[in-house]
């Protein structure tokens, strides 16, 4: 019943991927379950499921799911647990499993602070060295978390996934960094030569 | 999807472990790394305009070209030999024209541009970075600044026949002044008022500094007017809502003026609006601060009722009794009499000034006006 009703959300497009159902077309599914969390009488339960756009129901601990602000903010909007399975619809079930499973490593991290901006955060360069194992994945799945990580919000492991990327870049030469992420080279060797020129002055 | 997430590209970029030479070799991957990388090449700068080597040319005009990307300059005129002042006022518009998004500019005018060519140029740039909320200007004045024509800037903000020009609205606005002849002229921060006041009136906090104290406004010469815009000598900063006023000041401040400068009936440039003035740091001499006989800086204080912490730093080395416990007659004592919201007395090191050495808390009693306690905060 879950995944039939999960098809049946109007999803949108956004940054060319697909967007989280919002709290009112929850409440719009035509499903016993979510009339049920709007009564007082609604089950506090430990334990929810997340549904992966290839549709596999994972179990997850509502801490660790919550590690998302994104599931976070919508089961306080909706009400406190739900039993039915949260379709997370543009990532799939590989993707989702390592989310998870950084989700519950880090399940007791303190929660980054309110007024934490994307510079503060890009100020330290240090990557803890679990972190670091857990990022040693193809160049497939390592962009496919980040993705997850930006479109379910936890920042702690976009960063993560965004200075691994950035350690893959340091110290190559454009060519380098064009192999290393099968990147076409769009410059005329004129306008090259001219960013060249025009960015000497920062050159030691 | 085995391709780099473009929509996040601009995030790995900003990564701090990419040096800047990361950075220029990210600009010549393709045009989207380009414009990526030279967002954040570009987002902070310093640069010395018409700079003595060429080096600081090219950048100069690197900036300009990703002027979009520029945030916050500092922006040091310098003169040169190859690249007199003279080419300055005409040349710099052209710098500062694409820089479109800045947002935080801080001006050194170590060329001593001409008075009227100075004042031009800032009114050109409130009048055209609509975008700027923090604005830190450092100039010396000479004898003549303040005394000569500045109608080509009144101009600006106010055109003949037209309504004022719209100006940007600063968060914060910062103003040191050195004077090369004995006293800052008081006509040259006048027409400073004049020409800032529509961009720094919104102002939540204003820092001011000087090495030596204004002249009165009586001892303003004679001087040629533009018809356009009115001075009268007797211009002071106004302000919508300031919350925070830093102070800088010379020792002989107080001695050489009738009152202490914030003293409502004073006729230096800080008198009006103090009203919301929650924090103000100061720094003077202490006999400035603790003059028994004329005490203007407590008289002072009676034009900021709303504060509620004040930072003080002593420029000299006279010493006060720095416990005010049990000593009701102590000056501080009478900042939480003349006060009725003071809440923090803050004293730095006279010399490591942004090291605080002594913060008091001070607790009132509703009923009873003169039952103060100072409790001293751990630092």
């Amino acid at each position: 019943m879950g995944l039939s009703a999960s098809r049946q959300i109007e999803t949108t497009a956004i940054s060319g991927h697909l967007a989280f159902p919002t709290t009112a077309q929850l409440h719009h599914i035509n499903l016993p379950v979510f009339r049920q969390l709007s009564t007082p009488t609604a089950v506090n339960m430990t334990n929810m499921k997340l549904l992966s756009s290839d549709n596999v129901e994972i179990s997850v601990e509502k801490d660790v799911a919550e590690r998302s602000v994104l599931i976070k903010n919508m089961l306080e909007d909706v009400g406190e647990t739900m039993d039915a399975p949260i379709p997370i619809p543009n990532v799939n079930e590989a993707v989702l499993r390592k989310v998870i499973e950084w989700c519950e490593h880090h399940r007791n991290d303190p929660p980054p602070p309110a007024d934490d901006d994307s510079d503060s955060r890009k100020k330290s360069t240090d990557i803890e060295e679990w972190d670091q194992k857990f990022m040693q994945v193809d160049q497939e799945m390592l962009f496919e978390i980040i993705l997850a990580a930006n479109y379910l919000d936890i920042k702690p492991l976009l960063d993560v996934g965004c200075k691994t990327v950035a350690n893959m870049i340091k110290g190559k030469s454009p060519e380098e960094i064009r192999k290393t992420f099968n990147i076409q080279n769009d410059f005329t060797p004129e306008e090259e030569d001219q960013i060249r020129r025009e960015n000497e002055w920062a050159e030691e | 999807m085995n391709t780099l997430p473009t929509e996040l590209l601009g995030d790995i970029v900003n990564e701090a472990v990419l040096s800047t030479a990361d950075l220029l070799n990210i600009a010549r991957v393709s045009r989207l790394f380009n414009e990526l990388a030279a967002a954040r090449l570009y987002r902070t700068g310093e640069l010395s305009y018409l700079g003595a080597t060429e080096r600081d040319t090219q950048k100069v005009e690197t900036y300009s070209r990703h002027g979009k990307h520029v945030r916050t300059l500092t922006l040091n005129l310098c003169p040169h030999r190859s690249s007199p002042v003279t080419l300055i006022p005409t040349e710099l518009p052209r710098l500062l024209r694409p820089l479109t998004n800045l947002h935080s500019f801080t001006l050194l005018d170590a060329a001593s541009l001409p008075w009227p060519d100075f004042t031009t140029l800032l009114a050109k740039l409130i009048t055209t970075h609509f975008a700027l909320k923090h604005l830190e200007l450092q100039c010396s004045l000479s004898a003549i600044d303040g005394t000569q024509d500045i109608s080509q800037a009144r101009r600006i903000l106010h055109p003949p026949g037209a309504a004022a020009t719209s100006t940007c609205k600063l968060d914060s606005f910062t103003l040191r002044v050195s004077a090369k002849h004995g006293t800052i002229d008081r006509s040259a921060i006048d027409d400073l008022i004049e020409i800032l006041l529509p961009a720094s009136r919104s102002a939540k906090t204003f820092s001011y500094s000087c090495d030596f104290r204004e002249s009165p406004p009586d001892a303003t010469p004679n001087r040629s007017r533009s018809t356009i815009g009115s001075n009268t000598g007797r211009r002071s900063w106004e302000w919508d809502n300031l919350e925070e006023l830093s102070l800088k000041l010379p020792t002989s401040w107080t001695r050489s003026s009738p009152a202490y400068g914030i003293h409502p009936n004073s006729q230096t440039t800080l008198r009006q609006d103090l009203h919301n003035v929650t924090k103000l740091s100061i720094k003077t001499g202490t006999d400035d601060l603790f003059d028994e006989i004329n005490n203007a800086f407590e008289f002072g204080l009676a034009s900021l009722p709303a504060l509620r912490h004040i930072r003080i730093s002593q420029a000299s080395t006279y010493r006060l009794d720095w416990d005010p416990r049990g000593k009701p007659n102590h000056t501080f004592w009478k900042f939480a009499r003349t006060l009725p919201h003071l809440a923090f007395l803050e004293q730095t090191d006279p010399y490591y000034m942004a090291r605080t050495i002594q913060t008091w808390s001070i607790d009132r009693n509703k009923d009873d006006v003169d039952n103060i306690t100072f409790r001293p905060l751990p630092l």
